[in-house]
Order: structure tokens, then sequence, then C-alpha cells
């Protein structure tokens, strides 16, 4: 599969950009059997109007194979990287809402905060994310999982409300703090958390710890000491994952409270977090 | 099992190397890790769950301890011990997999069980179930975790979770590797023996699933009671030397012993491997250590068994081992 890396082009300035971009077009899957011109001609919804890649991207080819690369700020550009099956769909900056919203395969790294419904469903769709793994340096919005089926979401930042609402199955990490109604109506699946979230006594059982080699085996297969070498174009800074570890290492080690929900759906779901 | 020698017969530190091979079949293999808090709880389990699973015989299963693995080479980054398993189908293989995983390992304090074999890319499609069958157990409140494209269950058990594969690869494996020690007293030929067993367990992907890897009542196949599939191997009981000779000049069709008069005791070594290569590199490391034990000149000849290359189709010539 070729690789390609789409540079948002720094002549634009942010007030001449729509307010909205739909970059469900955008795809690993397609474009790796295009050519560059092929790329450039292909079109995006901007608010109303429709816009050539050419005309807001500078591609180029990667030397990465099976790797799509977005440079810039891509805040109001939506649905990046929904449906990635296959690859690493790298965003080194900011996206909008839904991003990797029904993902089934592959990685997805961002190098940035994402905003609302990020793997979430979108449309008549009944399940968000499905497999593969995404990995947020910043923080994430609202509804942040919603009706996720398989799949990690990893963010080393923090999370707003509604974390993994209506959730199926997988495992969300958030490293930082949480909003309101995290898991709300989640019926499996695991909430790995930073620090303790605000649970209803009716919805979640009372928090309690158990021994478990699970952490264990999570933090070694996750193998963080590859996750910097594989992108050596961006900066440590830029990836930062040092948070996500370190939560991972005190989970590993026991020190944990597990609360088991939502029961107001019959779920036997999972949210855990360090003990103080 | 025969023995034919070929050639003029070899020495090495002053033990007769018969020109012969020993006779090898395939069979159906994989690995398991089992890792746990401490050495002691990874090895109560791997004991277990090797325990009566010297032949397939009438064990259904070879299984041995192959080594201890270091935190470094476990999935889960404790300490574990790796088990190697042999069958003779795939059906018989799972069976006795699920069972003693479900009696042994879940049963046993704070282990884990995963996969030894690595993954090839596509994935096999030759398994072997391990918590495909084993989540039942968990009567609905076990969870399913899918890390890079490998399912592990966690299931809900009295001191925690018991987490293992969701399956594990099977591979093809060679069972029945062998080679025979002849000599003059027990005691040398057991010291022998023993030094040959040391010296093997280093060899990785291999083990010696008989007692202390050494076995006394070597088999044949057959018996003249019909129910049974293998019987004593006959021609190297010393006791029975003297029987084969009176029969052999009486005109019976039982060849002469193959064992030679000063020959009074044998001690044969039954291995089995994931590659033909782990087979000779066993087979080298076992009669090289053999030969080079102070035996005192108790130990007299090394020969191995073969059916006259009928049965296996993996030939292990001992003068080409060594």
């Amino acid at each position: 599969m070729n690789g390609w890396t789409l540079e948002l082009r720094h002549d634009i300035a942010a007030s001449e950009l729509a307010a909205c971009f739909d970059a469900r077009a955008i795809k690993l899957s397609a474009f790796s059997k295009m050519t560059e011109r092929e790329i450039n001609a292909v079109e995006l919804t901007a608010d109303s109007k429709s816009i050539r890649m050419g005309e807001l991207f500078t591609v180029s080819k990667s030397v990465d194979d099976s790797t799509l690369r977005l440079v810039g700020d891509l805040s109001r550009f939506h649905y990046v990287g929904c449906g990635h099956e296959v690859g690493q769909f790298v965003v080194e900056g900011n996206v909008g809402h839904y991003a990797g919203s029904r993902m089934s395969g592959g990685e997805f790294w961002i190098a940035g905060s994402t905003g609302n419904f990020l793997a979430a469903a979108h449309g008549t769709h009944r399940t968000g994310m499905s497999g593969g793994r995404i990995v947020v340096a910043g923080s994430v919005g609202h509804h942040a999982g919603h009706r996720m089926r398989r799949g990690e979401i990893i963010v080393n930042g923090s999370a707003t409300d509604f974390l993994g609402s209506h959730m199926i199955a997988g495992t969300i990490l958030i490293a930082e703090r949480v909003g309101e109604s995290v898991g709300f109506a989640m019926r499996r699946g695991s909430l790995l958390l930073g620090k303790r979230a605000n649970l209803s006594e009716n919805r979640f059982s009372a928090p309690v710890c158990f021994p478990t080699a699970f952490f264990l085996l999570l933090l070694k297969q996750w193998h963080f000491e590859d996750w910097q070498n594989r992108f050596p174009r961006i900066s440590s800074d830029q990836m930062e994952t040092s948070k996500i570890k370190s939560l991972l290492e005190i989970l590993a080690e026991g020190r944990f409270s597990s609360s088991r929900g939502d029961f107001a759906v019959a779920g036997q779901g999972e949210i855990i977090w360090p003990d103080d | 099992m025969n023995s034919p020698k070929l050639n003029s017969p070899k020495h090495r530190g002053g033990v007769e190397i018969d020109s012969t091979f020993a006779e090898a079949f395939d069979m159906k293999a994989t690995r398991l890790i089992i890792t746990a808090n401490d050495r002691t709880w990874a090895m109560a389990a791997a004991t277990s769950m090797v325990g009566f699973a010297t032949s397939v015989i009438a064990c259904g299963i070879e299984m041995a301890i192959e080594r201890v693995r270091t935190p470094d080479e476990t999935p889960d980054g404790r300490l574990g011990v790796s088990v190697l398993a042999f069958a003779v189908s795939k059906t018989e293989m799972e069976k006795q997999i699920v069972s003693r995983a479900g009696q042994c390992v879940l049963t046993c304090p704070t282990t884990a069980l995963y996969s030894g074999i690595e993954e090839t890319k596509p994935k096999s499609d030759k398994r072997v179930a391990i918590g495909k069958s084993l989540r039942y157990f968990g009567d609905g409140h076990q969870i399913s975790k899918v890390i890079d494209s490998r399912r592990f269950w966690r299931i809900p058990v009295m001191d925690g979770e018991f987490v293992c594969d969701h399956d594990v690869p099977r591979v093809d494996g060679i069972g029945g590797g062998n080679f025979i020690l002849l000599g003059k007293d027990v005691d040398a030929v057991l010291g022998a023996s023993r030094a040959a067993v040391d010296a093997m367990r280093k060899v990785e992907g291999v083990i010696m699933p008989f007692p202390g890897g050494v076995t006394r009542s070597g088999s044949k196949i057959g018996s003249k009671y019909a129910k049974l599939v293998a019987s004593t191997n006959d021609a190297y009981c010393p006791s029975l030397r003297g029987s084969r000779l009176r029969e052999s000049r009486s005109g019976d069709s039982m060849p002469p012993s193959p064992l030679q008069l000063d020959e009074s005791v044998a001690m044969e070594i039954v291995f089995d491997g994931l590659t033909p290569a782990n087979i000779r590199s066993a087979m080298r490391a076992g009669i090289d250590a053999a030969c080079h034990f102070d035996h005192g000149g108790g130990l007299l000849r090394i020969t191995a068994g073969n059916y006259g290359g009928k049965l296996g189709r993996h030939h292990f010539h001992l003068h080409e081992v060594v």
C-alpha cells in the first residue's frame, strides 16, 4: 500500500477556511491506490460547497508504506479517519468531531486533541468503532467511544462528558480527568480512568479491588517502548504518551478500584481508576 | 522396534555408536506458557498439567515442562514455565489441552495461561482452544479482550481473575525421537542417561516426556493379546536374551536378541521436538553427554529404535547426528 503525507497549506489563513469540512473522503484504503493527481482532485464538502484536496493540502508521497499522515490543525475537519480499516492514520494536529468514527481496524494516531464523538456511531449506524486502536496525545470531547463495540481508545489527556456512553465492548483509557455521566448505559467494555469519576450508586456497583494479571498483560502487550520509535517525525512533546503508561503501571500493581455497571441497562461494563 | 545396523559402528568416548537410525513421526504440537505470581505456583500448575502425559499410547498426549521462562519471555511480564504438548490428532490435542488447562491451570492460584507459539501472518487457522472453551466457567461474567488481534479471556475466580488466550496456534511437530543406551550395569547406564537428559533439557523445543526423561519399558507395536496396541520391547529385555536365542535356533521366526552377551541393561530416551533440527540437536547433545559421562566403562553401546523405516517419515541416523 502506498503511503501519503497531506500537509494543510500554510498560505491559507484560518479566516479563509470554511467552518466545517467533511473529511470522510480522506481514506488510506482509497488513497493507497491513487496517484498524486487523483488525490489532488478528490473533493471534500466544505460547508455547502465542494473543494478539491489540492486546494487545501500539499500532497506528497510518504516513505512509510500503509501510512496516511495529515499535518496541520484540522479542528474544522470532521470524520477524519472515519471507517479506517487497515494501516496507520497519523494526524499531526487537532481533529474535529467524529474522528475515527466506525473505525474497524488499523491504527489512528492523533498528536493533538479531538472534538466530540471520537470513534462513535454516526448517522443511522447502531455501532461505533469495531476494531483497531486510536491513540490521542491530547484530550477528547463529549461522547468519546459512543456505542463502541470493539477496539481500543487510549488518551493521554482528559475527556469530557458521556465517555463510553452506550458502549457495547472494547477498552478506553483516559489518563487524566473525565466529565460527567461516564459509562452512561454501557453494557460491557472497560473504562480505565486516571481519576475517579462521579458514578451513580444506582447504576454502578460499589468500588472493589481484585488481583488480576490482565493489566500486566496490557502493559506489556501495548509495547510502549515502540510507540515513539514509530513516529520519528513527530516530536516527543507532540506525541506525549507518558501518562498512559504511568496509569497502566499503577493498575498493573493492583492499586485500583473497580465498579461494574451500568445496572440501568443490565450492563456488566467496568470502570477502573487508581486508588488515591 | 528393530535396530538394523547399516555400516560399521563409530566410537565416541569408548562407547560404540550403532550405524542405525531413530524413526520418528509427524505429530500435532503446541507450546503453552504458564505464568504466576511466583515460581512455586507456576511450577505447580505446569507439573500438574503435564502429569500422566508420558505417551500417546495410553495418555492421549505427550507433555512435559520445556523450561522456566524469565519475565521478559512471558506475555504478562511475570515469571513463567513453558510446556510442550504433542498429540497424534488435532481432536485429541484439543480434548487433552482443554481438560488439563481447566483442571490443572485454571485451578492453580495466581496463574495465567498463554500461547508460546509465535503467530504467523496471516494468522494460522490451525488452533487449539483454551479460553474459547474455558470461558464458560465464568458463567456469563467472563470478559473478552482483544489486544493486537489476539483475543484473551478474563474469567472471574476466587483469587481475582484467570487470564488466558482464546486459542493457541497448533504446529507440526515430531514425536518418537529416541536412542537406547546399553550397558553392563544399571548405575552406569542410568548415570549416562541422566547426563544425556540434563544436556537435552537445554535444547529449546524438545521434551522428554517419560519420568526423568528415561524409560526402561520401551515398547513394540502390537502384542499376542489382541486388545493391546503395544507391548514390551522384548528384543531389548536382557532377561529374554537366552530364550530368544533358543527360539531362534529352534527355527522360530523370532530373530536373535540385538543385545550382546555383556549388555544386561537397556534404557531408552524418547523425545519429541517442534522441528527436525530440534530433534537432531537434542540427540547430539544427549549422546555426547552420555558418552562423556564417567560411567566407568559400564556404558557399552548406543543404538536407536525404528520400524525398518516403514512407519515414520523422519529418520535420524545416529552417525549423521553425532
